[in-house]
């Protein structure tokens, strides 16, 4: 894996890290904190509660208070005995009840009678005793019990705060019996005032709700006297979904976080890696050969910013010293090629010299007989002989010397294989297997390229001479283009191989030494690769790779 | 001198009129009641029935009625008036219940009615309001509502009716600023006849409830606390009826019973006898549910085994029509026949209808509780106001002295 | 005012004399200014005169006199008290033919200051009369009559009575000599039945109108008859058209609807649906313009008495009225109830509800007198007067006894929907 991508990696696997043990260590404490503020806020709406309880019983008392003064009550009071009772009496009861902010009115006389009944009007003229038995409870105080109301479905009970208060007109006393009911309308006052459900629960069954709670909740009671309870459901809910709401954020600040640390890492590490790699791929061009690779160093600092510079300052002396190394082989290799021209073109001069030495010995030892004209016409052969093959170094040499540049056209790689293979057919013992793969188009010289093959192949039967066996010869195509010519000859001593391409370096004994040397020369040229290599039966292989042009 | 002054001034406003009632002016009547109603079907209430005499004038006013013979009434349409609105006034609703006539004959501008019994009273019967047609004294024009003249009974003496409706309180304040000259539907006590009834009818097998309701309910006090006046307890099928003796009350029954007790939704003195009779019945171990229903719901339902329905409805103001419409109600017009042919033989029918009623009365599934009229606060300058068969003020004959 | 300054100058008339008289009075007692003066009685002009004179007695005498205005001489003192006057002369002016009566009192305002809440009065206080003869110029200003002091006054008394009484009202009647016997019948519309009384009530004829039915009839009972050379034309408004009659062998026989509805010279027309006539009406061949509808009318030789629906009436001669009188009712008829040659005029009041009337005899020439002023037919002096149970809505006058002396009958309108027909005439 690259050194990139495993410092990116690094970077996220820290923040998820930080992410997955911060997150949920946070939420509890969170949570936590909310439910007790939760629970201190319903202590407080509790406390409200009791004190609106108490307003109640207060407006109740102040209330029938008031009442008990008013002239109207002192009227009823009057009047009371008068039958049929006046209309004042009668409708008294709803007339005063309502300015007055009650719900429950009853006028009742000494012996229990309904005088006028403002929450049952109904009930006038009746006994009403369980509302009466308030009377009895001591002075003033307000004292929760049942009242009955008409509802849709008869005659129900209902919970309620009432007081009484005597009203005395000389010998005859009137009760006024008033308070509130612990209605919808309470229930929804108390509902608004602590935001809960709130709900009056009388004799195990709800008889009056309002608000409305969702799951999950939390409960309180207040018992109203015997005759109910007041229940507080608060819901949890907002708790709950600030939770959700905290965890979502968490996970958004999270995520976004994680994606950001990916994105540095991968920023910080490729401007970590960019110089290293740089530096990985200018050494790897150099070791494929290109000296004088330098490695921009500009986005570097610190360490690698030194290590680049030593790395360019490197690579320059090694350029340096492989230039001085070239110039000196070259001198070298110059040096040996005129020496080995010069052994080449000497051979021949010593047969001459002794040919022509030993005519003109002939010559001054007597008249030209027959025996000198033989031995003329068989130095002349040898001189002639040696001078051809004088001419023919030469040659060979102009030859190697002035190759021209190579004409390049588009050809397909096995088209120029073919024309020449089928010049070779089996002699001596040597037979040929051709193998053509079709499909690479390459840039090439057809006629240096046909030399080239010409001299791989002359090669290989030379290195097969007095052998038996078979040159293959292969046109790849894919990913790496080639042609290979192998032979089934004893292969290449490894000293050689180092050498095998110079001029005049021969393991034949006819070889001029240069027909590697001129297919090296003419491969480089199309910017390719002649490489020797092993073969599979212990010969040599040597593998032609040239640039190829792209399918487009 | 101030005296002779005012005296003399007290004069000279009294007496510009000639001695016939003065035509002509604009009456401010005001109509203390929400509705409007001016349907013969559902003129219920005394103040929808008086709304409906505006507009409409019942049968009995309008033709001229004559005996040719022993068993036929001959009705005389006067030409001002479509036969076919009578005949078809005489088959509304349950009119035919309480006329209880035969197929009638029509001839010309006359309608012979073929009576079943010794009907003296069919002439009254046909006052009722269901009887109505829409030939009024007043017509609708636009927001007002003007005389009519091309009529038998000849134009009002009013030209025109400037007619609002409003709340007691706002028509009292109306008349005190003498915005209004006359308010019908006043809480006012009034000795006009009353004879728009509630009543209770007792759904199938309710006859238990009938003791506890008998034993327990006191009339007066319903109609003293519960019922705007004018109002009076109804004692009987008939408004002279006295007051029925008192009767033992029941042991209260366990478990207890559920009832469903109907009453109109639009009747606010149904709604508060009602409440009365929750009150009244929960000692007896009756749990009374109160059911409001729109009018024209009640009057079509038919009662369920455990349900008891409060009615209100005008009596005809004859004493046979009015036992006909206490059999329609209790469901029981199949012994219309019986009844008249009783009253037919009793020289007194009046006085035999009565006897009846006394008789009728507990055996009916209805319980007769109060009677309704109508109130009325009428300003010095309205002049002549009478009432009609049924109680209700007569706008058509009265006028305004000048002022 | 002025009126009170003029009489103040002639020293010589009856008001005069009696406010001196009265200022005499209080002069010495003692009062202190300003002081009140409250003045009440029968005749507003008499006693605003009476008060005005007094009062400038009252200045002369440097009593600072200011006019007090309430409802009763209770109310005065009341009053005087707020208003911070010293004084308070309480007096009421009465003219009891041949005297001018004025009687009264005059107190201090002084309050007892330990009477409590009903207060009671200290300082001076005394009672005052006047009485002196009454002149001319004081009883014109009471519209008293003035009996002419050369007649041997014949006092004018009526006698009424009730001639029949109807199971309805009647709508119209009329009065006629049917058989030549100089003894008018009375002929009247009850219903739609004519009803024919011999002047000794006796009914002689009762015959039922036929004809179409109107579309529009009136509400209250309203028609037409009148007799004119021995026809009746009778027209009830439930009646579409008038019907003619003939007088044969006790008996009113049709003859067919007839065309217009004729009274003597007059002509009316009726408007349908209302209780009344039209306002143009055809008066000896020439069309008249009443200045109203009409829903009565008498005649009387060349006289025609017309009243209108709201109590406006007129006695035209000839021509269209040009003032009315108010508060005429339209049982009101022309009829020479003395003999004397000149009709008077029986008036019945405006009333248009209850069940009683007031008749009233009244001169032509009050009448008139008051008609030309445009006023109230009460200023017109009565020189006879009943209270009637019921109301009158129609008259008419005719000779029914046969002593060449007209005798005037009402018919009557009884609250319980019943008529009466009631005879005036002149006590013998």
């Amino acid at each position: 894996m690259r050194l990139r991508w495993t410092l990116a990696l690094a970077f996220v696997a820290l923040a998820a890290l930080q992410v997955a043990v911060v997150v949920p260590l946070a939420l509890r404490n969170l949570s936590a904190l909310l439910g007790r503020q939760q629970e201190a806020r319903v202590d407080q709406l509790m406390v409200a509660v009791d004190a609106e309880a108490q307003r109640l019983q207060g407006d109740v008392k102040r209330a029938m208070d008031e009442l008990a003064q008013s002239q109207a009550l002192e009227d009823v009071a009057r009047d009371a005995a008068r039958i049929p009772a006046p209309a004042h009496v009668t409708t008294a009861a709803t007339a005063l009840m309502t300015p007055r902010g009650l719900d429950v009115l009853a006028l009742v006389d000494d012996s229990g009678r309904t005088l006028s009944s403002g929450h049952l009007p109904a009930r006038i003229g009746e006994p009403d005793d369980p509302l009466f038995v308030v009377t009895k409870s001591g002075a003033r105080t307000v004292v929760a019990t049942r009242v009955e109301l008409s509802a849709p479905e008869g005659i129900i009970t209902a919970p309620a705060l009432v007081t009484a208060r005597p009203i005395d007109y000389g010998e005859r006393r009137v009760w006024a019996i008033g308070g509130i009911l612990l209605s919808e309308a309470r229930a929804r006052d108390l509902s608004r005032l602590t935001g809960a459900r709130v709900e009056v629960v009388s004799d195990g069954s709800v008889f009056a709700h309002a608000g409305d709670a969702a799951p999950p909740t939390l409960s309180r009671t207040l018992p109203v006297g015997e005759v109910a309870t007041v229940r507080l459901t608060f819901s949890q809910a907002d708790l709950v979904a600030t939770r959700a709401e905290v965890l979502r954020a968490f996970i958004g600040f999270a995520g976004v976080g994680l994606l950001l640390s990916i994105i540095a890492g991968f920023l910080v590490s490729r401007r970590i890696t960019r110089p290293v790699e740089a530096l990985t791929e200018a050494a790897e061009k150099i070791a494929a050969g290109t000296p004088g690779i330098t490695v921009d160093g500009r986005h570097a600092s610190g360490e690698l910013k030194a290590l680049i510079a030593t790395f360019n300052e490197m690579t320059g002396d090694l350029k340096d010293a492989t230039d001085k190394l070239v110039a000196s082989e070259r001198v070298a290799a110059w040096q040996e090629v005129a020496r080995r021209l010069a052994h080449e073109i000497k051979n021949p001069l010593t047969p001459i010299r002794m040919s022509l030495e030993t005519l003109l010995a002939a010559s001054q030892r007597g008249p030209l007989d027959e025996r000198f004209t033989r031995l003329f016409s068989d130095s002349a052969r040898v001189v002639l002989e040696e001078v051809d093959r004088l001419k023919r170094i030469v040659d060979e040499f102009s030859q190697f010397a002035r190759l021209p540049r190579p004409e390049l056209a588009t050809h397909e790689l096995a088209d120029l294989v073919q024309p020449i293979m089928a010049l070779y057919g089996p002699h001596d013992g040597i037979t040929f297997d051709v193998q053509l793969q079709r499909g690479t188009q390459v840039k090439a010289d057809r006629d240096q390229l046909t030399q080239v093959l010409v001299n791989l192949i002359k090669n290989a039967e030379e290195a097969m001479s007095g052998r038996s066996g078979t040159i293959h010869v292969r046109v790849k195509s894919g990913e790496a283009p080639c042609v290979e010519v192998e032979d089934e000859g004893p292969g290449i001593p490894a000293e050689l191989k180092a050498r095998l391409f110079e001029p005049y370096v021969t393991t034949k004994p006819q070889g001029t030494g240069l027909g590697l040397a001129i297919a090296l020369r003419i491969v480089q040229e199309h910017g390719g690769r002649l490489e020797v290599l092993d073969g599979t039966s212990g010969g040599a292989l040597f593998r032609v790779s040239l640039p190829t042009v792209s399918a487009r | 001198m101030t005296r002779v002054l005012l005296l003399s001034l007290c004069i000279t406003t009294v007496a510009l009129a000639g001695s016939r009632p003065k035509p002509g002016g604009t009456l401010q009547l005001v109509l203390v009641s929400p509705s409007t109603t001016v349907d013969p079907l559902s003129a219920d209430a005394p103040i929808d029935a008086f709304r409906l005499s505006l507009t409409h004038q019942p049968i009995c006013r309008l033709v001229e009625f004559s005996r040719p013979a022993p068993n036929t009434l001959r009705l005389t349409v006067p030409p001002s008036v479509d036969v076919k609105l009578v005949t078809e006034a005489l088959t509304r609703g349950n009119g035919v219940l309480l006329t209880n006539v035969g197929a009638w004959l029509v001839n010309g501008r006359e309608v012979d009615l073929p009576i079943k019994g010794a009907r003296v009273d069919l002439e009254r019967t046909l006052c009722h309001p269901l009887f109505s047609v829409p030939v009024g004294p007043f017509r609708v024009k636009g927001s007002k509502l003007e005389a009519f003249d091309e009529q038998p009974l000849s134009r009002p003496y009013l030209d025109t009716l400037a007619l609002q409706s409003a709340d007691a309180r706002t028509a009292e304040r109306l008349f005190a600023q003498r915005r209004a000259q006359l308010v019908v539907g006043a809480p006012t006590p009034s000795e006009a006849p009353q004879l728009f009834v509630t009543a209770l009818a007792l759904g199938p097998g309710l006859a238990s409830v009938r003791a506890a309701i008998e034993s327990s309910i006191d009339r007066a006090d319903l109609a003293r606390f519960f019922v705007p006046a004018p109002s009076a307890p109804l004692n009987g099928l008939l408004p002279t009826t006295a007051a029925p003796p008192a009767t033992a009350r029941p042991a209260p029954l366990t478990p207890p019973q559920e009832l469903s007790l109907l009453f109109d939704e639009t009747a606010e003195h149904e709604r508060g006898i009602a409440q009365r009779l929750q009150v009244k019945l929960q000692p007896f171990g009756y749990r009374v549910a109160l059911k409001p229903l729109p009018r024209a719901d009640l009057k079509t339902k038919t009662l369920a085994a455990n349900e008891f329905a409060l009615r209100s409805f005008a009596l005809p103001p004859s004493p046979t029509g009015a036992l006909l419409m206490w059999l329609g109600l209790a469901g029981q017009q199949s012994r219309a026949p019986a009844v008249l042919q009783q009253l037919a033989a009793a020289p007194d029918v009046d006085a035999r209808a009565k006897e009846l009623a006394a008789q009728l009365g507990p055996e009916l599934s209805v319980i007769p509780l109060v009677t309704r009229g109508v109130g009325v606060m009428a300003s010095k300058d309205v002049q002549h106001l009478t009432r009609d068969a049924l109680g209700l003020p007569r706008v058509d004959d009265l006028f305004l002295s000048a002022e | 005012m002025i009126l009170a300054l003029v009489l103040a100058a002639t020293s010589a008339s009856s008001l005069e004399r009696a406010a001196l008289e009265v200022s005499r009075c209080v002069a010495d007692a003692g009062f202190e200014a300003p002081m009140g003066v409250f003045v009440e009685g029968n005749s507003v002009p008499v006693s605003r005169a009476v008060g005005s004179l007094v009062m400038a007695r009252l200045a002369e005498q440097r009593q600072a006199p200011v006019p007090v205005i309430a409802r009763d001489a209770t109310e005065a003192e009341k009053l005087a008290r707020a208003q911070g006057l010293g004084s308070l002369l309480r007096l009421t002016v009465s003219l009891e033919a041949p005297k001018l009566v004025v009687r009264g009192d005059a107190l201090s305002t002084h309050v007892n200051f330990w009477s409590g809440l009903a207060p009671t009065r200290s300082g001076p206080a005394l009672a005052v009369v006047s009485s002196v003869d009454a002149d001319l110029e004081a009883l014109t200003m009471a519209g008293a009559p003035v009996a002419p002091p050369t007649a041997a006054a014949r006092p004018f008394d009526v006698l009424s009575f009730t001639l029949a009484k109807t199971a309805q009202v009647p709508s119209a009647i009329t009065v006629a000599d049917l058989d030549g016997d100089h003894r008018g019948e009375l002929i009247a519309l009850v219903g739609e039945t004519v009803f024919t009384w011999a002047s000794d009530g006796k009914l002689r004829n009762k015959t039922e109108l036929s004809g179409a039915l109107s579309t529009r009839p009136t509400r209250d009972p309203f028609g037409f008859v009148a007799v004119n050379g021995g026809r009746l034309t009778a027209w009830s408004s439930r009646r579409d058209k008038p019907e003619s009659f003939t007088w044969l062998r006790e008996g009113w026989r049709s003859s067919g609807a007839a065309e217009s509805l004729l009274a003597g010279a007059v002509t009316l027309t009726p408007r349908p649906g209302y209780a009344s006539f039209h306002s143009e009406l055809s008066w000896a061949g020439k069309t008249v313009k009443w200045p109203d509808a009409l829903a009565h009318i008498s005649q009387s030789g060349t006289l025609l008495l017309g009243v209108a629906p709201n109590g406006l009436a007129s006695i035209a001669r000839g021509q269209a009225p040009a003032t009315q009188v108010t508060g005429v009712g339209s049982g009101s008829a022309l009829g020479d109830l003395d003999g004397d040659g000149s009709p008077e005029v029986v008036v019945t009041s405006a009333r248009t509800w209850g069940d009683s009337d007031e008749v009233r005899v009244v001169s032509l020439g009050a009448f008139e007198s008051a008609q030309a002023r445009g006023g109230h037919v009460s200023e017109a002096p009565a020189l006879w007067q009943r209270k009637l149970d019921g109301r009158a809505i129609v008259a008419a006058s005719g000779d029914l006894d046969g002593d060449a002396v007209d005798e005037v009958v009402l018919g009557v309108w009884r609250e319980d929907g019943s008529g009466e027909l009631v005879v005036l005439r002149r006590a013998p």
